[in-house]
């Protein structure tokens, strides 16, 4: 039977779908022997999101159907001219409806890149379902292709290395309902404010439109290097986490949910398990924003390796902070909870961990023992031991303390006394209040065994002494960085005393410490102080203080400090020669002793009174003694039971803080002559 | 026409008045001849080869945009009311504390300047510095060069508080930061990036 017709050919000028586009649509059946058809479908040009344009497109189906309703297409070949890519051709199948309101179509692996492609993409009146299936797609043909679609980051370079891509997208017109998949990448790189090296990594993943977005994704790290900034500032940081994956590769497993503004995030779970370094398991509830607002965390976190997780997980986001730069060593294991922004619960277990300030302010070695802090009624027990400690030139001896935490408090039910150099710390009380808070508070009230001033003065790094150090610490308390003591330092130095007042340490682990304190010294026994010391002997006692002390950055800024032999003071009053050539030394050589000429050949002098006061301000110490001349004032006056006699005077009135710490220095290295 | 002259004093003792108010409560001067010196040594110039600091002359900022309180209103003043006082008023820049940031700041200079000569790094309009081209740094680099940051800004915020403290005037703090603001980049070398004053990078 021979057809009415060979042919039929319907013409379109334009054919629309949300951003989707057709001119000149022609469609051709065209009849051959039987009862088979071929379908030509031709368009001067095709625009698809974002931005591709295809030009000269013609599909050659091998069969094919027309009717008033639709177009079918089986095995069908196209050719086309994109924008970008040059020619393509591949194979595909369609239907489209010609009412507009359904259509799908199917196309097989096209060469992409040094890659292949393959997609299908079907749409009704209740939205579209696309497939992308890609091999081996090169990062720098992906960027060029989604950089369209306005979502490929920007300011980001150097792209290398391909990934492998099978997902689907959900949605309607131009919003998104589901995307769910897996990517595969291979050595890729790119730069930016986030980074990856020559990274193999893979990942499933499932994102669903839910109120927000509802995210879930797991996979692994496999090797290379990646750096991801989670996109929070804190102080003037924005931390980044830097991994570098060489042997066993990092795991990680994520649910959470973002809300519309991207600002509420319930993290539901995530699972980090980073080989030799840490695994965590951590919900989180929070509001991100300028300020970061933790409605609730859990966090369960057990590092093996205690250095690596310090400078990968942890230091990125303490940069702002007093902990910026700790050398770390050991195990670690914690399990945390905060609610409301506030630590409300603890379980800290460290295994023989060394913690080492960078900037030289606290050091601890061997620490072992659970830190549990609650917030509960009923009490928690935990203890803590360490081999060593130290804070700035202070070394500490291993300690051992049995601690109990209730109601955000931690109170210290047992502890050993701490050696101190080669003194000991005894403990009476010692508690802690709202650990782990910005208002944390720790209280300690105790004494000091017998320190040795040589080994003091040698770790402070000040002019060596002699004697020995004892004394009692009441109501040292430390929080929000400062340190007060309420009660008095009493020290019991050459056989007099020394008590330290108003004690205050601004900001004691910051950059620039500042201490202000009191000191009334009373009745030092100038044998004992100068004895063992190459300043030469002096006998006699000495009192006063240094009064309005003012030290910046451990440095001394202002203090009225003035010592004289007490007025009632009936010792013997003897000085040696060595003592009274050093006292030119303090000041600045503008000192002038009538022990000159022949009274130099003896070896030691009675003295009436002995005094020097400095006021120091402005770099400088206006200098006094315990009387004055016209020139100056006098350092050392006549008097005493047997001759010879001296007195010292003091020329000028003031002399800089910097020459008289070198005449100190001098003096302390001079050797003595005598003893 | 009997007003204009008065409508003239008016104008010129609004005027005068206005310049006053930041000159004469900060020395302006000095505290640029100060900042020259912590910059400078900070920078590595070696001290006996510095110039006496003196304020700075248009010439050095004809490199970078001029910034808003450089306006001709001062520049008048300071012409028409002799230095006297802000060479007079001398800035305290010796505190214990002011020469630990300062060493602090010069000894991680030498770590912070191949960042600075990459463009990595550059210098903001507040007197810190900040990561500006991420691009440029590896990433086992990355943490290093932001702790590098974090601890430089640090410094200069504390540096900032205590000169304005040690010289009895908390309040310049800011006066103090926009003046370092200015000098860190007149001093630095040619190729190092800063941000104007609308946040916008430029190169030096």
């Amino acid at each position: 039977m021979a057809h009415a017709v060979d042919q039929m050919k319907l013409n379109l000028d334009r054919i629309e779908y949300g951003d989707i586009s057709a001119d000149n649509v022609a469609v051709a059946l065209i009849f051959g022997h039987g009862e088979s058809a071929t379908l030509r479908i031709s368009a001067t040009r095709l625009s698809l999101p974002p931005a591709h344009i295809f030009e000269q497109l013609e599909i050659n189906c091998k069969e094919g159907s027309l009717t008033a309703i639709q177009i079918k297409c089986r095995e069908g070949i196209y050719h086309a001219q994109h924008q970008d890519h040059g020619k393509i051709t591949g194979r595909l199948s369609l239907s489209y409806r010609l009412d507009g309101i359904a259509g799908e179509i199917v196309l097989d692996s096209i060469t992409a890149g040094d890659g292949t492609i393959a997609g299908d993409l079907k749409f009704n009146a209740d939205g579209w379902d696309a497939g992308i299936q890609g091999n081996k797609l090169a990062l720098t043909w992906l960027h060029k292709m989604i950089e369209p679609l306005g979502v490929w980051p920007s300011d980001y370079s150097d792209e290398s290395g391909s990934v492998d891509v099978d997902m689907r997208i959900q949605g309607r017109h131009a919003d998104l309902h589901h995307v769910q998949g897996i990517i595969r990448t291979h050595a890729i790189g790119f730069y930016g404010v986030n980074a990856a090296e020559n990274l193999s990594s893979d990942m499933n993943f499932d994102v669903k439109a839910l109120e927000g977005w509802d995210i879930k994704a797991e996979g692994n790290l496999g090797n290379g290097a990646l750096y991801v900034e989670p996109g929070i500032t804190l102080g003037t940081v924005r931390p980044g986490i830097a991994l570098e994956i060489t042997d066993q590769p990092l795991r990680f497993a994520i649910d959470m949910h973002l809300d519309e503004s991207l600002q509420q995030v319930n993290l539901r779970q995530l699972d980090i398990d980073h080989p030799g370094v840490m695994t965590a398991q951590v919900q989180v509830e929070a509001e991100l924003g300028e300020e970061i607002n933790i409605h609730m965390a859990d966090v369960a976190l057990t590092a093996t390796g205690a250095g690596k997780f310090y400078t990968t997980w942890l230091q990125p986001f303490l940069l702002d902070t007093q902990f910026s730069a700790l050398e770390i060593a050991g195990a670690l294991e914690t399990k945390a909870r905060i609610t409301a922004n506030e630590l409300r619960h603890l379980d800290l277990h460290f295994d023989d961990l060394h913690a080492y300030d960078g900037n030289g302010r606290f050091h601890i070695a061997g620490l072992e023992g659970a830190l549990r802090v609650t917030d509960a009624a009923i009490p928690l027990q935990s203890s803590l031991s360490w081999r060593g400690a130290g804070i700035y030139r202070i070394d500490i001896g291993a300690g051992k303390l049995a601690l109990e935490s209730r109601n955000q408090a931690i109170n210290i039910t047992h502890w050993e006394n701490v050696p101190v150099l080669d003194g000991l710390l005894q403990i009476d009380a010692f508690n802690i209040t709202s650990a782990g808070r910005k208002d944390m508070t720790v209280k300690i009230d105790g004494s000091l065994t017998p320190i040795s001033m040589a080994d003091f003065t040698r770790a402070m790094g000040w002019p060596i002494m002699s004697g020995v150090l004892t004394g009692a610490i009441d109501g040292l308390t430390y929080s929000h960085s400062n340190l007060v003591v309420d009660g008095l330092i009493n020290l019991g130095l050459f056989d007099g005393n020394v008590i330290v007042r108003n004690l205050r340490i601004e900001d004691l682990f910051g950059l620039a410490p500042a201490l202000y304190a009191d000191i009334d010294i009373h009745r030092l026994d100038l044998e004992l102080l100068t004895g063992h010391f190459s300043f030469g002997k002096i006998q006699g006692r000495i009192s006063g203080g240094v009064h309005k002390l003012e030290l910046q950055a451990w440095q001394p800024v202002y203090f009225e400090a003035a010592l004289a032999t007490p007025e009632d003071d009936k010792t013997r009053h003897r000085i040696s020669q060595q003592a009274v050539d050093n006292l030119g030394y303090i000041g600045g050589g503008a000192v002038n002793a009538l022990s000159n000429g022949f009274l130099s050949i003896f070896k030691e002098y009675s003295y009436g009174r002995l005094g020097i006061s400095c006021r120091l301000y402005n770099g400088s110490c206006e200098m006094g003694g315990v009387g004055d001349t016209p020139e100056g004032f006098i350092i050392v006056s006549r008097g005493g039971l047997l001759p010879p006699w001296i007195e010292v005077k003091g020329t000028g009135h003031s002399i800089t803080w910097i020459a008289l710490v070198e005449g100190l220095k001098t003096i302390s290295s001079n050797q003595p002559e005598f003893k | 026409m009997n007003y204009t002259r008065e409508i003239r004093l008016l104008v010129l003792l609004i005027f005068v008045t206005g310049c006053i108010t930041v000159n004469v409560y900060f020395p302006a001067a000095a505290a640029e001849q100060a900042a020259d010196r912590i910059i400078k040594e900070v920078y590595g110039d070696k001290l006996e080869n510095m110039p006496p600091a003196t304020p700075a002359q248009p010439d050095d900022q004809s490199s970078y945009e001029t910034l808003p309180e450089q306006g001709v209103a001062s520049r008048l003043l300071e012409f028409l009311v002799p230095a006297a006082q802000a060479q007079e008023a001398n800035m305290d820049i010796s505190t214990p504390a002011i020469n630990k940031f300062k060493a602090s700041m010069t000894q991680r200079h030498t770590q912070l300047q191949p960042y600075y000569d990459n463009g990595a790094i550059g210098m903001d309009s507040k007197g810190l510095i900040t990561l500006r081209d991420p691009k440029a740094v590896s990433i086992k680099e990355r943490n290093t060069v932001n702790q590098l940051v974090a601890a430089e800004n640090q410094d200069r915020n504390a540096l900032y508080a205590e000169i304005a403290s040690a010289n009895g005037h908390p309040e310049w703090e800011s006066d103090i930061r926009n003046t370092f603001a200015r000098r860190w980049i007149a001093n630095a070398p040619g190729g190092w990036y800063f941000q104007d004053t609308s946040g916008n990078w430029k190169q030096k």
